[in-house]
């Protein structure tokens, strides 16, 4: 190996891993680079969360967040945006009306995935967005995804008008 | 100072880094083969919120079909030629920015993941090697052309495996730094533990119910966190030699496993990183 090679590496050694001490000493993320501080704060036991549910032509509410429906996005990255644009105030409040636009994307990929028989879910009347609080110190609690769950009034997209 | 680079340039079996290069590219492109990149060019423009590489270099109107199937196929074919070893050096280099790009797309809708980011840092070690002189297809005309200047050399074979395993310590350790650093020994020694496990069967879908027994078991879920907490900060002594990597890569390795069988959250592409710790092609170093 020749010298030149020998110190370009190692100037990629020092950005490849330098970088992310720095990061990880700074307490900052900058993609690809990151404090991978994920999961690193107390967990709070009253917590909010959010599903995309769907009313089936029979009326019954179903949770749809989960499983390969909402494609290319995965089932956690989908919920958060969706959570942050419903709870959305102050300086991001203009955020709150990108609900009902990404309400009727998932409107519309539902429809594409029905028409091409790739939908693995069951018949939709109609698709929205619950919210749940959740308390985990309070008495007799029962781990039920959708139990707590509330529908978001104005976040309910009517499949019927997408069949026209 | 001397003391680094001699451990960062010591010798490695060539063949343990063609075997490498091998599954590494083959397990990113099973990885990437699944998901339909292009489909982001379908996501309106509501839910972009740009991370600062794209900011600066990218505007979402660009997004189309158009073109990001013709690259997604373009980083699916430099994927598998990196693989086998044809034209490794382009291969890899062309892998690896593609990537970095399709890896770091989705990150603009709305949520930022950090876990496949090791992916495009271990491409481009591989870039940055010579990888391709070995197990490959490269390595096999060269032969026929009777090409002596293709051998790779023991010292060549060595660093770019402990760059990666390096890159991956760093990631654990930064984890283990971020949680002591950011909540103390109360993110174990507390409820921390037990309200994760619980909070995960409302907002993921854990496989298992083992996540809400271990929740029940109060006395233990602290010591659990404990564990990978210490697993997290010991990351860095996998590089000591095979038997601690055993130790604490396994520990790892099985601490990832079990937060997806108990909370839902699955570390994929940590697991093509794991494949570069098994000690395939521990030949002699010739």
């Amino acid at each position: 190996m020749s010298s030149a090679r020998r110190k370009a590496l190692c100037l990629l050694f020092a950005a490849f891993c330098l970088t992310p001490v720095f990061m990880m000493l700074q307490h900052r993320e900058r993609w690809p680079f990151s404090d991978y501080h994920m999961y690193s704060n107390i967990a709070e036991p009253q917590f909010e969360y959010c599903l995309v549910i769907g009313e089936t032509t029979d009326g019954a509410i179903v949770d749809l967040t989960f499983g390969k429906h909402w494609p290319p996005f995965e089932p956690i990255r989908l919920t958060v945006t969706l959570r942050r644009f419903h709870l959305s105030e102050g300086e991001d409040a203009a955020d709150r009306q990108k609900l009902v636009p990404a309400m009727g994307y998932l409107r519309d990929l539902y429809v594409r995935q029905r028409d091409e028989r790739t939908w693995t879910g069951p018949a939709l009347r109609r698709l929205g967005l619950c919210h749940g609080r959740v308390d985990l110190a309070a008495p007799g609690l029962v781990v039920d995804r959708l139990a707590p769950c509330r529908p978001i009034a104005d976040a309910w997209v009517d499949v019927v008008a997408a069949n026209l | 100072m001397k003391l680094i680079t001699k451990w960062l340039f010591a010798p490695g079996a060539p063949c343990r880094l063609g075997w490498a290069r091998l599954i590494f590219f083959t397990a990113l492109f099973v990885m990437q083969i699944r998901i339909d990149g292009a489909a982001w060019a379908d996501v309106p423009t509501v839910f972009w919120r740009p991370i600062q590489l794209f900011t600066r270099h990218f505007d979402p109107a660009w997004l189309s079909r158009a073109w990001l199937e013709p690259l997604r196929i373009a980083m699916l074919a430099a994927l598998i030629c990196a693989a086998i070893g044809f034209r490794t050096k382009l291969a890899t280099g062309v892998g690896a920015v593609l990537l970095l790009f399709f890896a770091g797309l989705p990150q603009n809708f709305g949520k930022v993941n950090h876990d496949d980011a090791i992916l495009t840092f271990v491409a481009f070690a591989f870039f940055a090697s010579h990888c391709g002189r070995v197990l490959s297809v490269d390595a096999w005309l060269a032969r026929r052309r009777g090409d002596v200047s293709m051998q790779l050399s023991p010292e060549e074979a060595g660093w770019p495996l402990r760059l990666i395993h390096i890159l991956w310590a760093l990631v654990f350790f930064a984890a283990g730094f971020a949680k002591l650093t950011r909540s103390g020994l109360e993110w174990a020694f507390s409820d921390n533990m037990r309200t994760m496990l619980l909070q995960h069967h409302f907002h993921h879908l854990p496989p298992t119910s083992l996540g809400l027994l271990l929740a029940d078991a109060r006395s233990l879920a602290p010591w659990v966190g404990a564990a990978s907490i210490f697993l997290e900060l010991s990351a860095p002594l996998a590089l000591l030699g095979r038997s601690w990597s055993l130790v604490i890569v396994g520990g790892l390795f099985s601490m990832q496993l079990a937060i997806f069988l108990t909370m839902g959250v699955l570390f994929e592409p940590f697991f093509a990183i794991y494949l570069m710790w098994l000690p395939y092609g521990r030949a002699k170093l010739t």
